[in-house]
């Protein structure tokens, strides 16, 4: 997994996760500053569209802040944090139905609204390969590739089989290069 | 047992044809030879069924049963035994009424809806189940366990363990239960502490009487909701008892009276000791009101 | 005898990765050294590998979403986005996240009597196990007292003994049990529901108090205790 989570405010991450889960609503909006972009960018691999990574990343910091009390500081917020948001997008997907067209339209041609930080070359044209990834492939690769999570761990989240894990990772690596050569 | 009608005994698997036969039965005897120490199975749902044990190697059942009460069985047989009375789909069905004789050394299980169970005599273990029938055991199981959710559960026997429970139904302990469980949402619980070593009472709303002089070395745990706890003892009984209450009244005519902790939100906590101590009861309750008086 | 490239390109993603065991590492790198072909796609692999490493690690979304968040963690929590169908059968059951209870629907009532009895009841029930089970969440949400850790254990029990004593329900909804049966278990039901209630009440006067919190688990076990009778009566055995 990526490193300890930075926080921008002076004041440490455990003692402002006290604070929101004592109710301190200011505490809990500095947390959120904090790991905005984290959960936003997470959302938005996993989901392709900026419009429902915005959503996704609002239900995480909402579903946060009502699961606050069983957050027992036994790991670190932003890891606890990430499962949620990672949770929260894949429940979505499933409960909803796949979008799988507005992912496929994504990937022929990305809408208007989705510009990534400008970078030269690669980085954005991966950025948009991944957008453009099949669903479960897409999902794997983030979670595995971009985000370090193991592939049990992924089945646990996902509710695949650990192989399927694997054999999707593939599937995305491989389709991931054609789509980059 | 004596015969009214002449219906021959069977040996093998018997089950009774037609149901014109069936409704027309007033009395049935059947009999079949059984192991010392076998299993029996008694379904009866609507009337009642009394279970004795004695000394032959077979099972025997007597039926009287008002009209549509269904068909009798009696199959299985050695260690494996299986009766009871096939009631009509759709209709309620008329009482039957058996009476069940068992080797003493049997297992004795009975499922009834409402139809009372009654066990006597009965070595082996017991398994007695019945919705809102009274369910009743005496003698010397080896081990008991009755339940009934409106019934009342009444068990008088030497057992090593036995296990009541009810919804709404009362229940009676006594005889020398060795190790006893009580459960209850509202019923009555009536409790005689001879012969006991380890008792757990547990109730709702249900109002709990334990009685007598408690074993030396028995510990007793009664807890309520708002049920009222009432020990009533003998008054050369020694026992240390532990009240925990949040809400109720606590009175004692016997022994020395401590209070431990008084506090509006943590509740009350007394110890009494009557006698030279030598038993353990413990009564929790949220707010039933706790009595400790001499048996009368 | 050098592997080919068959038992090679499986493996590139493992040994790009450093994952391969030491034996299959020394093939690899041996075929490699010979094959072009095997070389490139290792190499298209590392730059990909390279490429993924170096995405941004946080993206900011294009616009504030805190007002969005704000608004809404006043809300009542009972579902984690699913709409509850309109439908009085399919009653989504309230979820505690905190013990990962999945969640189910209630199965369209059958026709007879006897069953919409059942369904009847156990709404009834549902609905104030439903309305417990809010109050575990937001219970959990508050300021954690000084025995915190036991409140978080006891939520976690309680909604243990809830989700035991739905699962309960819904066998019991599957048999053909009377409604004389259901009535008494109904009964029995509202009397140990109201002593819950009052050891919750209690408890919110007294949080983290042993004995009050014992009492309520023994509370719920008799709930337990009762249903499992009445699912007694609907066997076979």
């Amino acid at each position: 997994m990526h490193a300890t989570a930075r926080t921008h405010s002076s004041v440490p991450v455990s003692a402002l996760v006290r604070r929101a889960q004592a109710g301190d609503r200011a505490a809990f909006e500095r947390l959120y500053q904090d790991h905005v972009g984290r959960i936003y960018a997470l959302c938005l691999r996993l989901t392709g569209d900026p419009e429902e990574a915005m959503e996704r990343t609002q239900d995480a910091f909402v579903r946060a802040w009502h699961g606050l009390g069983s957050f027992r500081g036994d790991a670190a917020f932003s890891t606890w944090l990430h499962r949620l948001a990672v949770n929260v997008v894949l429940t979505e997907r499933r409960s909803i139905g796949r979008r799988e067209r507005r992912v496929s339209a994504a990937a022929a041609d990305v809408g208007p609204a989705y510009e990534p930080a400008p970078r030269a070359g690669l980085g954005v044209d991966l950025e948009r390969a991944i957008a453009g990834l099949p669903p479960g492939a897409r999902a794997v690769f983030v979670l595995y590739d971009v985000e370090g999570y193991g592939h049990q761990e992924i089945a646990q989240m996902t509710g695949i089989a650990a192989g399927t894990s694997k054999a999707q990772l593939h599937r995305a690596r491989r389709l991931l290069r054609e789509a980059l050569s | 047992m004596s015969r009214r009608t002449a219906v021959p005994l069977l040996a093998a698997l018997a089950l009774l044809g037609g149901a014109a036969a069936a409704a027309a039965q007033g009395r049935v005897e059947r009999g079949i030879p059984a192991a010392p120490d076998g299993t029996i199975r008694v379904y009866n749902l609507t009337g009642s069924t009394t279970v004795r044990g004695w000394d032959r190697d077979s099972v025997a059942v007597l039926a009287t049963l008002a009209p549509g009460a269904g068909r009798v069985y009696l199959a299985g047989g050695g260690q494996s035994i299986k009766l009871g009375v096939e009631t009509p789909m759709g209709v309620e069905a008329g009482a039957a009424h058996l009476e069940v004789r068992v080797p003493r050394g049997s297992v004795v299980w009975v499922k009834a809806a409402d139809a009372s169970i009654e066990v006597d005599g009965v070595q082996g273990g017991l398994d007695l189940y019945s919705v809102t029938g009274d369910v009743t055991v005496r003698g010397g199981p080896s081990t008991v366990r009755a339940e009934s959710m409106e019934g009342k559960v009444s068990i008088d026997a030497r057992t090593p363990w036995a296990r009541a429970k009810t919804a709404s139904g009362p229940i009676e302990l006594g005889g020398g239960i060795g190790d006893l469980a009580a459960t209850t949402v509202g019923g009555a619980v009536r409790v005689a502490t001879p012969g006991t070593a380890r008792a757990r009472i547990e109730s709702v709303t249900g109002d709990v009487v334990v009685e007598g002089r408690p074993d030396r070395g028995g510990a007793w745990e009664i807890e309520t909701h708002s049920g009222g706890v009432t020990l009533a003892l003998a008054p050369d009984a020694g026992a240390q008892i532990i009240v925990h209450t949040f809400g109720g009244e606590v009175q004692s005519e016997l022994g020395r009276v401590t209070t431990k902790r008084q506090d509006d939100f943590a509740g009350r906590e007394l110890v009494i000791v009557t006698g030279s101590g030598g038993s353990s009861m413990v009564v929790r309750t949220f707010k039933g009101p706790v009595t400790v008086r001499s048996a009368r | 005898m050098t592997w080919s490239c068959d038992a090679v390109r499986p493996r590139l993603d493992d040994w790009v990765e450093g994952s391969l065991p030491d034996a299959e590492r020394r093939e690899v790198a041996a075929h490699l050294e010979s094959c072009e072909a095997c070389r490139g796609e290792a190499a298209g692999l590392g730059a990909l590998f390279s490429a993924t490493a170096g995405l941004p690690r946080e993206i900011q979304p294009p616009r504030d979403l805190w007002p969005a968040i704000d608004a809404r963690l006043d809300e009542v929590v009972d579902d984690a986005g699913e709409v509850a169908p309109a439908a009085v059968v399919s009653l989504p059951r309230a979820r505690s996240r905190r013990s990962g209870i999945p969640r189910w629907g209630l199965v369209a009532a059958a026709l007879a009597l006897v069953l919409v009895t059942a369904v009847a009841t156990s709404i009834l029930t549902r609905r104030w196990d439903q309305a417990m089970a809010l109050k575990l969440q937001r219970a959990g949400e508050r300021a954690p007292t000084a025995a915190g850790t036991m409140n978080d254990d006891v939520s976690d029990q309680e909604a243990r003994f809830l989700a035991a004593s739905q699962e309960l329900l819904t066998g019991l909804e599957g048999q053909r049990l009377s409604p004389e049966t259901m009535a008494i278990v109904r009964r029995n039901l509202e009397v140990i529901d109201a002593a819950i209630a009052e050891l919750h009440a209690a408890l919110e006067r007294d949080p983290g108090n042993g004995e009050l919190t014992r009492m309520l688990l023994a509370t719920y076990q008799r709930k337990i205790d009762l249903l499992e009778q009445a699912a007694r009566a609907g066997e076979e055995g």
